[in-house]
């Protein structure tokens, strides 16, 4: 992990080759950015809603 | 480490093999040895298969076995199907946390399909398939599996769940120890979807397996369960089925086919790295996965979230996967 000049979090995430199937259909979609990071930064974001939203259920 | 027949009553090591990720292999297990799998990594779904060698007719039922348990326990026996039924194996050691699902059947390019809509993805079927074919078997020869450290349940309405572990520590070093009763072809693969289930942590992973050379001390395990469970004299021989032609014409050649080359999709598992920037809020999240609910490092938390936000949220409900992931309604759910 490395932290950028504007205070942000550089990680590194290995996908196997057919996780990677499954950014590209996300992908696809076209709403969840341009680029695989943009699209697994955005999935965890709705991971992290879908968390809350089940903990607040609870 | 053992908690039944210490390691050291079993015989030298004859074989020892890794399996790499996403991958199988077969080997003969004589009567008497002792066929382990080790859980080099933690965490890893594997799925076994074993057939006698002697008849491939006869192999591993795990519709029977589910009388013992969902989980095969330690104790715990490979029963080989109706009309056979005879005890063809033997758990003499895993550990407690070591859930040997008989539930599951396995993965195949129809449930990739159906669910995650990826056709060619790496499956329990195939893998299985392309590890016996090097015993000139084929793809029709694959049964149902047994599956060590795969924890599932039966909900209160009957549903089966998957549930798997909380972090791959829990198993890491572990082994599944198998006494063979009989001669037989043992084939052992990884999970197919690791990647794309919590069954595998989401990230396939090598595993191991030896075999040990049969001892006095197995071979008498051996000889105590057939004074224990003597043969029935009902069960059927061989002799019994030459109405479907001569049981040699049925015999697995235990020499492995010298021309044999593995041939397995994705197989060497290639990654890619995705370099993702984070908010400190969703760095701090990210720790808070790795502290909290255990996940390996950074990378994992992140990887974990985004393949378990896709399992719920872009798979299609379908009979062929029930209620394994989630809550299965029926034809009318497809999404």
């Amino acid at each position: 992990m490395a932290v950028t000049n504007d205070g942000r979090f550089r990680v590194k995430v290995r996908f196997t080759e057919q996780q990677v199937i499954l950014l590209d259909k996300l992908l696809d979609e076209g709403q969840f950015g341009d680029t695989h990071a943009e699209v697994v930064v955005r999935v965890f974001d709705e991971y992290l809603r879908s968390r809350a939203t089940k903990r607040g259920q609870e | 480490m053992s908690m039944g027949m210490p390691e050291e009553a079993y015989g030298s090591i004859r074989e020892e093999f890794i399996v790499t990720p996403i991958s199988g292999k077969a080997f003969p297990v004589r009567k008497g040895e002792v066929y382990r799998i080790v859980q080099t990594e933690g965490g890893q779904c594997v799925d076994v298969n074993a057939w006698a060698l002697a008849d491939r007719r006869e192999f591993m039922d795990t519709s029977i076995m589910r009388r013992q348990g969902i989980h095969t326990p330690k104790n715990g026996f490979l029963v080989s199907n109706s009309p056979y039924n005879r005890l063809l194996m033997k758990i003499i050691e895993m550990a407690p946390n070591n859930k040997a699902d008989v539930l599951m059947h396995r993965c195949s390019r129809a449930l990739l399909e159906a669910v995650w809509e990826v056709p060619t993805h790496s499956n329990c079927q195939d893998m299985l398939a392309e590890s016996i074919r090097e015993y000139r078997l084929s793809p029709d020869h694959v049964h149902a599996v047994l599956c060590p450290w795969t924890p599932t349940r039966v909900d209160e309405d009957g549903f089966v769940r998957g549930i798997g572990y909380e972090s791959r520590f829990d198993t890491i070093g572990d082994v599944t120890d198998i006494l063979a009763l009989e001669d037989m072809l043992v084939a052992t693969c990884i999970c197919g979807i690791a990647d794309y289930s919590n069954l595998g942590n989401f990230y396939p992973r090598a595993i191991q397996l030896q075999i040990f050379e049969a001892s006095e001390a197995t071979r008498q395990m051996v000889a105590e369960t057939a004074m224990t469970y003597p043969p029935l004299k009902s069960q059927l021989s061989r002799d019994d089925f030459a109405f479907s032609g001569p049981t040699a014409d049925y015999a697995i050649d235990p020499t492995p086919d010298p021309s044999y080359e593995p041939n397995y999709p994705y197989w060497p598992q290639k990654e890619v790295e995705i370099e993702c920037e984070l908010s400190p809020a969703q760095y701090a999240a990210v720790r808070t996965l790795v502290e909290s609910h255990r996940r390996d490092d950074d990378e994992d938390a992140v990887r974990r979230a985004v393949m378990e936000w896709y399992l719920m949220n872009r798979t299609n409900p379908h009979p062929l996967m029930g209620s394994v992931h989630g809550p299965f309604n029926g034809a009318g759910a497809r999404r």
